[in-house]
């Protein structure tokens, strides 16, 4: 018990990120902590709450107050797992301390024990955030009792345990029949694989939510037609007890709860004794392609090459060849139109591509408003979602001391990051736009001012990401994934990104929709607004970048 | 040259690192930077190589100022630091060609001199595939391969001989001899007192940020008749 506590805290404190030391920074950082919780966090809280409020509001005359609640911990449930996945396979099997565990004389519980407490306690600060969000619009609407308050709250701790115990049993078990492949790298690529193969199925049925607004949930409820319910309550039955236990207060259902949680808890401790130690040892990074070229011709390859591109093409290597680099950073930007699509058929938009080309060729409005602030919407959000600046010197990590140490100035190296910030995402959003142009028939002016358009959103947020990684990037990491999700400039980036497509894309708008302004000017104000935007951040964060990188010590 | 005038380190406000250290090595000497764990010697280095900024003193590469003149200070310094694993998802030849680029070293000299190291080191087997398939000596060895493509004047290398097999740390040391004797400056730091014994015109010692002693070994010895290297080395350190 001993060893799973001290290596629990060591896994705990090892996600932690190192503190600033100047006072310039720790203001930077403060400001950004302010703008992410007041700016983002709280507002999104409340929205929930109050749609929460507002279910339980109109369920309760149907006798179904709980089950708005209930389906937003079920979506909750889901994308916990979903994101469990990749976190728990590499906490369990490619984070670089195994090497170190596997010689002590440490038993596979102890191991798997500690890695998950400590992949709990990372990963659900910010479900925590959400669930309490729930409770208190569920809470303030059906006049919850003190008992039902703590009841709730013991088992809100709890409520991520069931999903994340699904990855690990997920992991052991796939890892135990990986013997024939021990090279991680391809490992991993297959567990990303899974993880956005699942992300793809799910988004891509999302389409049976078609039409789904409060009353039409209501009269399928009342029709008994809820397929994605009942599914979830199959997948996660905890949450029906845990709704039970807030709405009625059920000692019982807590028990039940308590149980069902121990249960899950001990099937992963389980299947850690008989599984992991055979899905781990003999894991090797090595790469199992081998080239035969000789020396003669890799030197004829050999030629000299400008520094910027030559960094940039380092860069660009390292992400490609690093799976969870190229999963999170790269392949994210392609995954867009799978939510788009999602998002279509939840507002329930009813367009053809014949209608689409009718209606743009006869300039309707409405329809050009839409591209326009859709490419600029989509090109900030795929930016931050891809975190390629945002995390451009966090990724570095030990090898940080090579950019300080080679003679090339830190102003060119951090236009290499940008510029690999804006490439990647830009051809994401671009290998599906310059098509859809196509096939809308676009005329090629519109579709050069969107790409135009898009550049310069995509400019600003690659910027903006590497100035907030520059005032205190993580170095200290034990593995790739760690420089990403356990970085809190990512989600300040993010915060700030979300933000700014908002008053880009709701501004712009409600501005077209209560000024009589043509579309022509609409595009003027846009790339006045952007250009100016990226005019200020440029002039704002380039002194502070530079400063940053050459004060910036290692640890 | 190097030259490296009163400079002081602290970290986070208290931890004197190095201390008001004076150091220079002249052209055609190799000079070994000795201590113990912690004594300050991977800090020095670091500062000599711009990675850490000193809190007062200065630092010359060649005449050139690292505070106020870093590129070029830099350009003229072969460094090899204290971790070989690095860009391990890189290839041998794509990091030769990158620090190669980066230090603009033209096509004709990096294909004879990666050519040159690859057979020295042999690694002509594994140019062509990822670092992070090599062993540590390996590494190591690719390391040193890419400090020096350059053909640096000022070689600053830290603990260089670790994890290389007998072979590649004889062809390390009579390259260091060899880069001396043609007139440059070499200042390795090592916990191989024999190495340094051997190898070195001077050694500097130091601990606790401080310099104990610094000349020729021969000037070490006679300040402390009928005892090794070893023996003064434990006797400096341990009345520090």
């Amino acid at each position: 018990m001993n060893s799973y506590i001290t290596l629990t805290k060591t896994f705990i404190a090892s996600i932690s990120m190192s503190k600033p030391q100047d006072k310039r920074r720790k203001v930077m950082i403060v400001i950004l902590s302010l703008f992410a919780v007041f700016g983002v966090l709280l507002p999104v809280s409340i929205g929930i709450g109050v749609l929460i409020h507002l279910m339980t509001t109109t369920l309760a005359s149907l006798g179904y107050e709980a089950l708005g609640i209930q389906l937003m911990l079920h979506i909750i449930c889901l994308f916990t797992a979903l994101f469990g996945i990749n976190v728990i396979f590499n906490e369990f099997y490619f984070s670089n301390d195994i090497e170190f565990l596997l010689p002590w004389p440490l038993t596979a519980r102890q191991i798997v024990g500690a890695k998950f407490s400590a992949a709990y306690c990372n990963e659900n600060v910010m479900q925590f955030i959400l669930v309490l969000s729930c409770l208190i619009g569920y809470g303030t609407a059906h006049h919850m009792h003190i008992g039902e308050w703590i009841l709730a709250l013991i088992g809100m701790v709890t409520l991520p345990i069931i999903p994340l115990c699904y990855c690990a049993i997920l992991a052991l078990i796939l890892m135990a029949f990986t013997r024939i492949i021990r090279s991680k790298d391809i490992i991993q690529r297959m567990s990303v694989a899974l993880f956005f193969g699942i992300v793809v199925i799910i988004i891509g049925s999302i389409g049976f939510l078609q039409d789904m607004d409060i009353d039409t949930y209501v009269s399928s409820l009342v029709s008994g037609n809820q397929r994605f319910f009942e599914i979830m309550n199959i997948c996660f039955p905890h949450i029906q007890l845990y709704t039970s236990m807030i709405h009625g207060g059920s000692i019982i259902a807590l028990m039940e709860y308590l149980i069902l949680n121990a249960f899950a808890v001990a099937i992963v401790i389980y299947l850690a004794d008989k599984l992991y130690f055979r899905g781990v040892i003999g894991l090797s990074s090595h790469n199992s392609k081998q080239s035969n070229r000789k020396t003669e011709q890799l030197l004829a390859t050999s030629k000299q090459k400008n520094v910027f591109l030559s960094y940039m093409q380092k860069e660009i290597r390292i992400l490609i060849r690093t799976p969870i680099f190229f999963t999170n950073c790269i392949a994210v930007n392609f995954l867009w139109p799978i939510f788009v699509y999602a998002i279509l058929k939840v507002q329930s938009y009813d367009l053809n591509l014949s209608t689409l080309r009718n209606l743009y060729s006869h300039k309707d409005f409405r329809i050009q408003l839409f591209i326009l602030l859709g490419v600029i919407g989509i090109s900030v959000i795929v930016t931050a979602l891809s975190s390629l600046s945002s995390n451009a010197i966090s990724r570095e990590g030990k090898h940080f001391s090579f950019m300080k140490y080679i003679p090339v100035s830190y102003t060119l190296q951090w236009h290499a990051k940008a510029l690999i910030g804006i490439l990647f995402p830009f051809i994401g959003v671009h290998v599906f736009f310059i098509p859809a142009c196509i096939i809308l028939q676009i005329p090629v002016l519109h579709t050069c001012l969107y790409i135009l358009l898009s550049l310069l959103a995509i400019t600003f947020v690659s910027y903006l990401g590497i100035y907030i990684d520059s005032i205190q990037p993580k170095l200290i990491w034990d593995d790739e994934l760690s420089a990403l999700r356990e970085n809190y400039n990512t989600f300040f980036s993010m915060a700030i990104a979300i933000g700014y497509a908002l008053v880009i894309c709701v501004g712009g708008f409600f501005f077209f929709c209560n000024t009589k302004t043509s579309i022509g000017f609409m595009w003027i104000l846009l790339l006045c607004i952007l250009s100016g935007s990226n005019l200020i951040i440029f002039i704002l964060t380039k002194r502070s970048s530079i400063r940053n990188i050459e004060e910036q010590e290692e640890t | 040259m190097i030259k490296i005038s009163n400079i002081t380190k602290t970290y986070d406000g208290t931890i004197k690192a190095v201390d008001g250290l004076n150091l220079t090595v002249n052209d055609g000497e190799i000079v070994g930077f000795i201590g113990p764990n912690g004594a300050g010697k991977t800090t020095t280095l670091k500062m000599m190589t711009g990675i850490l900024k000193p809190d007062t003193g200065s630092i010359l590469i060649n005449d050139f100022d690292m505070q106020k003149d870093p590129l070029k200070a830099k350009q003229v310094i072969g460094y090899i630091a204290d971790s070989p694993d690095m860009f391990l998802r890189l290839k041998g030849i794509e990091f030769m060609n990158l620090i190669s680029d980066i230090y603009n070293v033209p096509t004709q000299d990096r294909q004879e001199r990666i050519s040159i190291f690859a057979n020295r080191f042999e690694l002509t087997n594994v140019l062509d595939k990822p670092m992070q398939s090599y062993s540590h000596g390996m590494r190591q060895k690719m390391m040193v391969a890419a400090a020096l493509v350059h053909n640096p004047a000022v070689w600053i290398l830290d603990e260089p001989l670790t994890g290389l097999d007998p072979k590649s740390a004889f062809e390390l040391k009579k390259m260091m001899r060899e880069h001396a004797d043609a007139g440059n400056s070499v200042l390795f730091s090592t916990h191989v007192l024999e190495v340094a014994e051997k190898l070195c015109d001077k050694v500097i010692i130091i601990n606790h940020g401080k310099t104990l002693f610094y000349g020729t070994l021969d000037e070490l010895t006679n300040q402390y008749s009928n005892m090794d290297l070893e023996k003064i080395f434990l006797e400096m350190t341990a009345h520090e």
